[in-house]
Order: C-alpha cells, then structure tokens, then sequence
C-alpha cells in the first residue's frame, strides 16, 4: 500500500501521440474508453450532473418538497449580508483547518521520524499508531472522545491526580473546538506513513556526508531531511488542508448536532447540513456547498503557488 | 528523487478536489424524485383488510417508549394479521434530520411522530396527509378534548392526531432532597424569587454536588412557560411574541440563578441543552431538579437508580397548558394511508393499547379510554395522572401551533444563551442579537 501510494508515474507521453491516427491505434481506444466507461457513467452520474442540478438550486428557494423556486443571487447576498451565523461558522472552520493541520502534520512528522530506522518490532508500532486512522472519521470515536472530555469524563479523572481541576471541556466554548482539534491531531496514521516512505527515500548517505562536515541531528534534519522530504510534506499539506476544512463527523456527533456550545463547533459543513436537513433551506445549502467548493479550490492554489517558494524537487537540480 | 512530479500531483490534487467536491455537494443534492403514491388512493377510504400491508412508524424516545410502542403495534397485527410493521426511533437530538432526509427522498415512514414545533412546517409542505375525510369513520376523535385535538390542526385542517397529553414540570431528585432533609413543596412556589432562595439553599446544602438545578435558559419551552406567565406568548403569528427587553429579563434571571448558587454554570447544563432525554442532569445527577414535563417521569424514573417527583415550576400556573406531547401523522406518500390512519386510531381509541401505552408519552387523550385504564394504573401512573390534573386545572390557554421556523428559534436561543451564560456576551447584548436574528429568520421561513 506505501508502495503504490509514492511510486512515480511513469511517463506516458510521447510514445502515445507519436502513434495517434493509425487505424489499429483508434480500435485500441475504443476498447480503452469501453473499459473506461463504467467510471465515466459514475463520474457523470453520480458527479457531475449532481453537481451541476446542485449549481442550479443554489438560484432558488428549494424546500425539498415542493419545486424550486427561483430566487437569483439571493441566497448568495443573504450569505455574506444577512446572516451572522454564516460568518460565525467560516471563523470556527478556519480556526479549526489553521490550529488542526500543522498540528497533526507535526504528530505525524514527529511519530514517523521515530519509526522509520529499523528496529526491533517496529512494524507492530507502525501498525499501531496507524489504527486510529482506522478508527478516527467514526462516530463511535466521536462519542467515546464526548465521553474523555465530558465533565466527569477520563481526561478530568487523570487531571484530579495531579491536583489540576479539570472542567467540561466539551461543554465550554473556550475549549470545544480544541478537543476537536486534538481529535483530528490523534488521527494522524494516513500523513504519518507517508511521510515514513518518504524518509525512507533520502538516501543514507547525506546523512553521512553531513555528519562528516560537523552536522549535529538537528542541523541534519533542517539541512537534509525537511528539504528532500518537502515533496511528501508538500502533498500531505495539500491533503489535509483540504480534510481539514470538511470535518464534519466529529463536530457534528459531539455537540449532539447542534454546532454548540455557543456555535463554537458549529464548523461549515455541520452549518450546511443544518440549514438543509434540519431547516429544509436546500437551496440555501447549496448556495453554501458552492461558496465552500470555491473557496476551498482558492485556498488549495495559494498553497500549490507557496510551494514553488519551500517545496525542493532534488532532480529539478538546486535553485 | 521525484516522490511526486509536480504535473502527477496537481493531476492527482484534481482528482480528490473533484471528489472532495462531489461529496460536499453531492450531501445537498441527494434529492431525487420518485413520485407519490398517494394520489391513487382515496382520501376516507377504508383501512386495507385482505392484502398484506406492511407500515413504518416513526417516533423520539426511550427504550421504555419503544417496548410500549412495539406491544401496541403487536397487538394490532395480532388483530389484524395482515398488517405488519416495521419501526426506527431514536433519541429526540437528531430525530428531525432523519425525517427530513427521508421525506427528501421521498421515502418517510408512513406513521411519523411529530410534535407541535414541527407541525405548521410539515404540513404547509405536504408532508402530511390532511385526515379530515376519515373523521368520524376510521378516525374516532369524539374522546378527545376538543381544546386537545385542535393543536393538531392547522388553518382549520386535522393534520395531527394528539397521541398523549402532557404538561410541563420541574423532576426532582426525592433520594437527594430527602437526604438533605429539603423536599419541595408539594405545589411550588409562588414566585422564582422564593424558588431562587430555596434552590440557593439546596446547593449549599449538598456542597453542589449535586447542584438545585442547571442553567436552563437555553431552554425555549421554558422560555415560552415564563413568556406566558407574562402574559407573552412566544409567537405573535408568524413573528417573535416578544421583545430584546423580554428575553434580557430571562437571561439576567438566570444570570442571578447562576450568581446564587441555584442554578448550575452553563458548562454542566450545556450538555443538557440538545434536549436528549439521555443527558436530563437529574439522570446524569448534575442536579436536583430540571425542568420536563410530566410524563417523562417514566422514563427519567427509569434511567436513574434514585427516586424522582414532580413538582410545578414557580411561579403562576399561567404558563402552563395542557399540551398535545406528541402527534401521530400520516405521511402523504405512504403505502396505505387509510391503513395508517387505522393504526394511528388503534392508538388513541384502543382501551387494551391505551392500558399498554399508561402515561409514558403522556395521559390518554381520549377521555373514554383515560377513564377505563386509569383505575388499573400502577401508583406511579397515578402520581402522574394526579398532578396533570391538579396543574391543567389552573393552566393557561393553549397556545396557537407554532410559527414555520421554530426549529431555527430555538438554535438561536441556545446560542445566545451559551454566550450570555459562558460571559461572552452581557444579557442585553445577547438578546439584542437573538431578537434581530430570531425576527429574520421567521421573517424568511414564512416566505
């Protein structure tokens, strides 16, 4: 699976348009699209022509059980004019993507760079500190995290040792995005193996050669390892940012669907499924799904375009 | 070492935006169609007798509701062998979501349990089978009190078929107060000062463990009871019946309350808020008392090992009313919705279902069938039975079925009322906040 996931394309190009126009080549193609074809009617179906009806009832008042009604841009103006909740929840979503995000890459980085020398049994370790990936997207996780920090949950148990008061963490608006945040953080299996292929790849001998010239274990991982490995950080920033910004699951399960206390888990996604399924506002909720697809392909380019300032490619050859 | 080319990973970035995107949306346009099957049956008909019928039903509650729900539609198909059943219930947090995206599929069960704050919603949207042309055959509605069967109309249209009457009451934890020597009296107090004292006292005395009661400002239903005892109500038509002075009065009460010693921080009620039945503080122990309504005694009375008592909420009983607990409805696209409407008056007109059913959802609306079962109550059913009496007695006018948007009200008031009691926003500013947003989004849903 780590193989498959880092191996590099091989290159496809040329021999390909070279052969274009021949007879037999075209036969091939059809073949191609033949077996291509079940993916291309899911695509189609299932992808895109809800995408675009749901472009559509973005422009109307649409309840679910009576036909849209067509209302324009209102749903957009009533968004960014009219409605604070709205705004409310793009704060908690960024707060949650910029605070949840560097933390479980930092976990990941951290757990990977202690398991990726061999040592003994430390396949058993990969596998266990990859199960809660395993487990992590779950409802049922969701609720025993409700349970660890609830007011008389493990979390306060293990704090009463020390003599530390604990409190209802989930509970207080101050604190419950930050379990969520912990939360995701905890899940960082998936961004930790493949920065464990990654290591894998820098070739030992920089190691050496830096050692030689006086580098001590933290100049070798800012000079050696952060560099070579910023192909594969560069990828799982990219992934995350984008996991980060559609949490859901957790913050919906663990303030009971309500994006409480005080909104302050009340994240974009946990507001869209608010205003559609709860309050029938299925136009509005699409004008929402539209705006979060935007901007999400906004902010996936900004950090593309960052990466050309701190991602190094070692065959583009030193810059 | 060319991990990832740049071109493989933006093709690859492509991919899961696509598909990042095609969930998100897709979540919103899941929405197919799938036409009514409705429209060819007759409107009055007669309950299906010879072909096989199989119905869902639909309800909120607790596993007691669910043994006591599943005896009743057992019976019927004992009755009527051709009828079978299946079932979904949950708890009430979440219930509505799951209804909503059914009936967006148009594949809602064919006997919904609603309650009042959902009831002009539904049935402006069609959701619901207007049941007028089966009154009087399959639908016996003479039992019921006439001020009870009106909630569940709408316009003027019987949309709604009040399964169960219940009122609202503080639950008391009687193992904790009698402990502490502190049981309430028997019909309240006269005023929320002279509760405020009391509740103040129980805190010292158990050293607030557990507290007299938790923050319930968040709590819309409570809101509307001390609205009434105002003489407001929480709805003026399709606007807020109240005003930003109003709902500050309410949050600088509970701020007092919560000053004093007598009502819980927000941090232990805010769990509570959701309403789940599962996270009542006298269940969790958080505290003594916590506002409900009458016939939840059964269920509460369940869930804890300690022994729990009703008793009024203070002030005057204005605020009260007698209040439909729940409805049964018919969905519009069920199977059989003659079949349905059969069932739904198996319910409320059945003596052997009405001595099943006791007073868990609520006392027995029809007065026939409360007069034949409640002689066989057990003591508990009893205690109940007595105090919805004695409080409907003095009890209010019922309140008009709530305006379209009630759902997003009470959101709104529990956001407020988080910040207010967390100290993130004074009284004055929270209600100021929540009457302009409360007044625009009614303004919206009724549009």
């Amino acid at each position: 699976m780590v193989d498959t996931a880092v191996r590099p394309t091989p290159a496809a190009g040329p021999r390909h348009t070279a052969s274009r126009g021949r007879p037999g080549r075209r036969k091939e193609a059809i073949a191609g699209y033949v077996f291509l074809s079940p993916w291309l009617l899911g695509l189609l179906g299932i992808t895109l022509l809800p995408m675009l009806y749901s472009l559509y009832l973005s422009f109307t008042d649409y309840d679910l059980l009576q036909d849209p009604e067509w209302v324009g841009l209102e749903n957009y103006e009533r968004m960014f004019t009219g409605d604070p909740q709205f705004w409310n929840s793009v704060g908690a979503t960024l707060l949650f993507a910029v605070t949840s995000v560097p933390l479980k890459l930092a976990v990941a980085l951290g757990v990977a760079l202690l398991l990726y020398r061999n040592r003994r049994g430390v396949g058993l370790y990969r596998s266990l500190y990859y199960v809660p990936s395993l487990l992590g997207g779950s409802v049922a996780i969701a609720i025993v995290w409700q349970t660890l920090f609830g007011g008389q949950g493990a979390i306060n148990g293990v704090l009463a040792v020390f003599g530390i008061p604990g409190r209802a963490w989930i509970a207080d608006p101050s604190f419950a995005l930050g379990t969520l945040v912990i939360l995701a953080a905890w899940q960082f299996g998936a961004p930790m193996v493949i920065f464990l292929a990654g290591l894998k790849q820098i070739p030992t001998e920089m190691f050496e050669a830096a050692a030689l010239d006086g580098a001590g274990r933290l100049k070798q991982f800012l000079h050696v390892t952060l560099p070579l490995l910023s192909p594969v950080l560069f990828f799982n920033v990219v992934l995350e940012t984008i996991a980060g910004f559609q949490g859901f699951t957790a913050a919906f399960v663990i303030s009971g669907g309500t994006g409480g206390p005080a909104d302050s888990t009340l994240l974009y996604t946990v507001y869209l499924y608010l205003r559609g399924f709860g309050d029938f506002q299925m136009g509005y909720a699409s004008a929402m799904a539209w705006v979060f697809l935007i901007a999400l392909g906004i902010i996936t380019a900004f950090v593309f375009r960052s990466g050309s300032l701190w991602v190094h490619y070692a065959d583009d050859g030193d810059r | 070492m060319a991990i990832l080319g740049r071109r493989g990973s933006a093709r690859s970035l492509r991919t899961v935006l696509a598909g990042a995107a095609a969930l998100t949306v897709l979540a919103t346009a899941a929405c197919g169609g799938g036409g009514s099957r409705a429209s060819d049956q007759e409107a009055g008909g007669p309950p299906e007798r010879e072909q096989p019928v199989q119905l869902e039903v639909t309800w909120w509650g607790g596993p007691a509701r669910a043994e006591l729900t599943q005896k009743v539609l057992d019976l019927y198909t004992q009755k009527h062998p051709n009828v079978t059943f299946t079932t979904q219930w949950q708890g009430y947090s979440g219930y509505y979501d799951k209804v909503n995206t059914t009936a967006a599929g148009r594949n809602a069960a064919d006997i919904i349990q609603i309650d009042n704050r959902v009831l002009r919603e539904y049935s402006s949207k069609g959701l619901l089978a207007e049941l007028d042309p089966w009154v009087g055959n399959t639908l016996q509605v003479d039992g019921i009190d006439e001020k009870l069967l009106g909630t569940g109309r709408v316009d003027g249209k019987l949309y709604a078929v009040p399964l169960a009457a219940n009122t609202q009451a503080l639950h008391y934890d009687k193992t904790v107060l009698e402990r502490i020597g502190m049981l309430p009296p028997e019909n309240g107090w006269a005023t929320w000062e002279e509760f405020g004292t009391w509740a103040a006292q129980v805190t010292t005395a158990t050293g607030n463990a557990p507290w007299a009661m938790r923050d319930e400002s968040a709590n819309i239903s409570l809101f509307e009871y001390w609205l009434r005892q105002n003489g407001k109500e929480l709805y003026d038509g399709q606007k807020p019946g109240f005003t930003a002075e109003d709902v500050t009065a309410w949050f600088e009460l509970w701020d007092g309350l919560r000053k004093s010693g007598a009502a819980s921080p927000q941090e232990v009620a805010q769990p509570a808020n959701a309403g789940d039945i599962s996270k009542n503080t006298v269940v969790t122990k958080n505290t003594a008392l916590t506002f409900s309504y009458d016939n939840q005694l059964t269920e509460v009375d369940k869930s804890t090992d300690h022994e729990v008592g009703l008793v009024p909420i203070p002030g005057p009983r204005s605020g009260a009313y007698a209040r439909p607990s729940q409805f049964f409805t018919a969905y519009t696209g069920g199977d059989n919705i003659a079949t349905a409407v059969d069932v739904i008056n198996f319910f409320v007109s059945d003596p052997e279902a009405g001595a099943i059913l006791g007073t868990e959802r609520g006392l027995p609306p029809n007065k026939q069938v409360r007069d034949v079962v409640s002689p066989n109550f057990d003591d508990q059913l009893k205690y109940v039975l007595d105090y919805d009496e004695k409080v409907v007695a003095e009890a209010g006018p019922t309140p008009p079925v709530p305006a379209q948007g009630d759902s997003q009200l009470g959101r709104l008031l529990q956001a407020s009322a988080e910040n207010v009691g967390f100290g993130r926003q004074s009284p004055a500013d929270g209600a100021a906040e929540f009457v302009t947003q409360a007044a625009g989004e009614l303004e919206r849903a009724a549009s």
